[in-house]
């Protein structure tokens, strides 16, 4: 399987919203496959948003299980999650945010610390779960793709936004 | 290419930022980094500027504030880095986030300071902020290769009893998605 290339920063296509996913036949299960594959081969790989990769369907693919922070305390593993969105939330957490699209800076963004999500999983069929801490931030920065927003568009102050030096690829 | 750093400093009022730039912006320089920020009632900047212009000199760039400097009463100096200087890489292991705070007592800044030179670890951004009863002290910290935070914990809890101080030292994690 070939990886998707990912769309960076400044291209426009970034900031285009996302159609919801009504049809989940065979066509989009090849594209989440290949989606996936795209995650799983890029540093960290614990998330990644369709318009990531040019498709502007409200697709996000979310894996928290296999990543070490201090934050994360509960996952639910692999998730594939369309057309998601945030039914509750409560509490604040602020974690160092990276984005394969925006691959020269970093920044700390506040996000919700707990959220309740609905969302139609890879058979379209609905699904409502809560989760906290770092899932939770991983979900909202890539439900943030959907609609055309980036981390920096989330950075509270100057002082929150760093320049990196070396991306590791 | 030329590279310049300016600093300027004054008392501050609308209109510093814009009168400092439109001169920089009319030469054909450009901004590569910068910090403006009001500490108290004074404006500092300090931009790192570059021009392709390689004839310009300190003095040319220095003289070319002249109206602004009097119109805004800032104190400017321009200093040029050296090419080699600017181009050096910076080679840093982890990168910490340091939060100090406690009462207000002489010395704060410098112990944590003096603690943290001794180590090589090199203070890459640091305010504080003062009210009548507290004072707080926030840094960013690259640490040398090698060097964790176990290594200097022990000497965090000896100043933080010395000075009766709270101390938070904290690895920065980047989490990519």
């Amino acid at each position: 399987m070939e990886k998707f290339e990912i769309l960076t920063y400044p291209d426009e296509r970034l900031k285009k919203q996302s159609i919801p996913v009504v049809d989940f036949g065979k066509e989009f299960k090849q594209f989440v496959d290949r989606l996936l594959y795209t995650m799983r081969n890029s540093p960290a790989g614990v998330g990644i948003a369709a318009p990531q990769v040019n498709k502007h369907i409200q697709t996000i693919i979310v894996d928290a299980s296999g990543y070490k922070h201090k934050y994360n305390k509960t996952n639910h593993g692999l998730m594939i999650l369309s057309n998601p969105r945030i039914i509750a939330h409560d509490g604040e957490i602020i974690i160092r945010e990276g984005c394969l699209s925006v691959p020269d800076y970093t920044g700390n963004v506040k996000r919700h610390y707990w959220i309740k999500v609905e969302a139609e999983d890879i058979n379209g069929n609905t699904i409502t779960f809560d989760t906290e801490g770092f899932e939770a931030v991983v979900i909202q920065h890539e439900m943030d793709h959907l609609i055309g927003k980036l981390f920096i568009d989330r950075v509270a102050s100057p002082k929150d936004i760093f320049k990196r030096k070396v991306y590791k690829k | 290419m030329k590279h310049f750093v300016i600093t300027a400093v004054g008392e501050d009022r609308p209109g510093i930022v814009a009168g400092l730039t439109e001169v920089l912006y009319k030469k054909g320089f450009n901004i590569e980094d910068s910090a403006m920020t009001r500490l108290n009632n004074e404006f500092a900047v300090m931009l790192i500027v570059a021009t392709e212009e390689e004839n310009i000199t300190e003095q040319e760039l220095k003289e070319s504030f002249r109206n602004v400097a009097q119109e805004k009463n800032l104190f400017i100096n321009v200093r040029q880095i050296p090419e080699d200087v600017f181009n050096q890489e910076h080679k840093s292991g982890q990168i910490y986030s340091l939060v100090v705070y406690g009462a207000d007592k002489p010395g704060i800044v410098y112990s944590v300071a003096k603690l943290l030179a001794d180590r090589g670890i090199n203070i890459t951004d640091l305010r504080t902020e003062k009210t009548p009863e507290i004072y707080v002290l926030i840094a960013q910290l690259e640490f040398p290769e090698g060097l964790s935070e176990e290594d200097i914990q022990p000497e965090i809890e000896r100043l933080k009893g010395e000075l009766n101080i709270d101390i938070n030292l904290e690895k920065v994690e980047t989490v990519e998605m």
